[in-house]
């Protein structure tokens, strides 16, 4: 029997029984469509993360504090306080292949303004803020470095968190209170592109000094965040900063470092670590219910061979081999994967516009998704064909013919 | 010229550790041209010859040669081009498969024979038995005599060497029984070797040859003497 005609007995097959088949397909459309969007939300996550890094610039450097990952050892990175306000200076002030440098450390609570409260993330940053992390201030000014020594309770709001706190009114010149204390509000910062989880513009800026001393009262930073001079500079930089700073902590030797620095690329390499995990994870899931509709095709196979043994018989009887049997079926089983496969990508496609039409995650729908998500469809049928098939093919022809 | 020669054909069940032999040691040749009738109750083995004539089973033993080719040690798929070849087989129950044109039927036989399907072909074989305006009826349009005419097409479709009938006129009242006799004799007249299961003894009158079976071995072999010939005035019953 040629494969055409086996795809034609196929499909004959497949219509006498629309229900079945059309429920059949149900669990590869529901399978492929979903392996099609979660890897289309795992992508558009990703290409988020990596814009968002890239964002803050290509030469920008983050000193961490605690021990650098050594080998397979994490070493706790970021639960030490080793880091200080005053090597945030040295480094702005001995690092040649530095421009600008911030320390920063994080509060937060409930921030009020007259009747209006809201709970958002309060930054300590040193003037160099706008210049290191590319964010700068729309209306009103940053604080300066005298405000930063003097320790006054000045801020500068997210856009978002303005909009929050004072609606249409105008910030500037308002006194909000923060934890215990009452600051000025002095400017308002440009509204960044939202393109993650959490809201970059919901946030208050305050003087580094100020955070330390008047809201947590504590000596050391959880960060400092290094602008190099250039792009190819940040080797040097980075060179500059490990030297000082191992100077400044007194380590010597082969000890290990009890700060760690690391440049975007690095960071691009471990956030899309992260979100490569969540990706394969979603893909996972979906795989999985791809895997139950192939279950789903080898049961209805199962049940097709048992109803059709008398037709088994005949076909038999008049000639057919085993290989025409097996044919027969499988190709009946492939079809149907791939009918569903075709119409999974549909709705694949239009599960991933509606993600971001309604839940406004971004997705990136690739052919090359759409193409695995397919050909792993066909080989579901393929592979959970094979076993009913030939059962089907095995099949005694004098049994089958007798079968009621 | 035999079409069929079987030497001490044998074949044995096994259930459970009981022995059951359902054909021992059968011989006898069937000629290019005749219409032979198997006889016996059930349990006689009519059943299991058929089937070893019809190459859908083996034997356990004995030699079986159709058309002058030893087909008793072939394997399954060889027995399968056999059936395809050079047998037609009509049912008891016609086996016609359902949702299926009588002409889709008729063709089935050519899917496997590798010449692929041929409307001409089928037509012409619904023509031998009368139904050339019948092809796209499905079975279950059809009357049981139809059907089981259709089962006939289909059977010579590929022209074979043997036709091989279970009880072809099992499930049919009397009239339409005669019906498909008198096209199994006039198929006979043309030169087609037939061999036919029954246990109806006016329809075995039909045959040229009786062979009677009991468990399992060949009781008697004789030429039918007042033989019925379908159309022919009084030989009805």
């Amino acid at each position: 029997m040629s494969i055409w005609e086996a795809v034609r007995v196929a499909l004959f097959g497949i219509s006498s029984n629309k229900m079945r088949s059309g429920l059949t397909c149900l669990g590869i459309i529901i399978g492929v469509g979903a392996v099609i969007a979660m890897v289309a939300m795992g992508q558009g996550a990703s290409a988020d993360v990596q814009e968002r890094v890239k964002g803050y610039g290509a030469n920008l450097l983050t000193v961490w504090p605690g021990q650098a990952v050594t080998g397979r050892l994490h070493g706790g990175v970021g639960s030490e306080d080793s880091l200080k306000l005053e090597d945030a200076e040295a480094i702005a002030e001995q690092c040649p292949s530095i421009k600008a440098v911030t320390p920063t450390s994080r509060s937060g609570g409930q921030i009020k303004y007259g009747n209006k409260n809201t709970n958002t993330s309060v930054e300590g940053y040193s003037p160099d803020f706008s210049v290191v992390r590319s964010h700068w201030v729309e209306s009103g000014r940053m604080f300066n470095e005298g405000e930063d020594r003097a320790n006054r309770k000045v801020a500068v709001l997210g856009k978002t968190t303005a909009e929050t706190l004072f609606g249409d009114e105008d910030p500037l010149g308002k006194r909000i209170q923060i934890k215990k204390a009452r600051f000025d509000v002095i400017g308002v910062l440009e509204g960044k592109d939202s393109t993650g989880w959490s809201d970059p513009n919901d946030t208050i800026i305050v003087p580094i000094n100020t955070l330390l001393r008047r809201i947590e009262s504590k000596d050391y930073v959880d960060r400092i965040y290094a602008a190099a001079v250039s792009e190819d500079q940040i080797e040097q930089a980075r060179a500059e900063i490990e030297k000082l700073l191992r100077k400044r902590h007194r380590i010597h030797g082969r000890a290990d470092d009890d700060f760690n620095v690391r440049t975007q690329t690095e960071m691009l390499d471990m956030l899309g670590g992260t979100t490569k995990t969540f990706a394969s994870l979603l893909a996972g899931i979906a795989a999985v219910s791809l895997l139950v509709g192939g279950i789903g095709i080898m049961n209805i196979m199962l049940v097709s061979v048992t109803e059709r043994t008398r037709e088994i018989g005949i076909r038999k009887a008049v000639g057919a081999s085993r290989r025409d049997i097996l044919l027969q079926f499988l190709v009946e089983s492939i079809v149907l994967s791939v009918i569903g496969g075709l119409m999974g990508i549909a709705v694949g496609i239009v599960g991933a516009r509606m993600l971001l039409q309604f839940a406004g995650w971004r997705v990136i729908v690739t052919s090359g998704s759409v193409l695995l998500a397919f050909f792993f469809a066909a080989a579901v049928g393929v592979f959970f064909g094979l076993y009913p098939a030939q059962k089907a093919a095995a099949m005694d022809p004098i049994e089958a013919l007798r079968y009621e | 010229m035999p079409i069929i020669e079987t030497e001490s054909l044998t074949k044995t069940y096994h259930m459970g550790d009981v022995e059951l032999r359902a054909l021992n040691d059968v011989s006898f040749r069937v000629e290019q041209g005749e219409f032979m009738a198997i006889m016996g109750s059930s349990g006689s083995g009519k059943s299991t010859l058929l089937n070893l004539l019809g190459c859908l089973d083996a034997p356990t033993s004995g030699v079986y040669r159709l058309d002058n080719v030893d087909v008793s040690t072939l394997g399954e798929d060889e027995l399968a081009r056999v059936r395809n070849k050079k047998i037609g087989f009509v049912f008891q129950s016609y086996n016609l498969l359902a949702r299926t044109s009588a002409l889709a039927n008729v063709e089935l036989p050519l899917l496997y024979s590798g010449r692929g399907r041929s409307r001409d072909r089928a037509i012409a074989a619904l023509r031998r038995v009368g139904l050339q305006d019948w092809g796209d009826h499905l079975p279950s349009q059809l009357s049981g005599g139809q059907q089981q005419r259709v089962a006939i097409a289909r059977a010579l479709i590929n022209d074979p060497e043997l036709l091989v009938a279970d009880e072809p006129t099992g499930n049919l009242d009397s009239r339409t029984g005669e019906d498909v006799m008198g096209i199994l004799q006039s198929l006979n007249d043309a030169g087609m070797t037939i061999v036919m299961v029954t246990h109806e003894d006016d329809i075995s009158q039909h045959a040229k040859r009786i062979i009677h079976l009991r468990d399992g071995e060949l009781l008697s072999d004789q030429l039918v003497e007042n033989r019925i010939i379908f159309g022919k005035e009084g030989s009805a019953p």
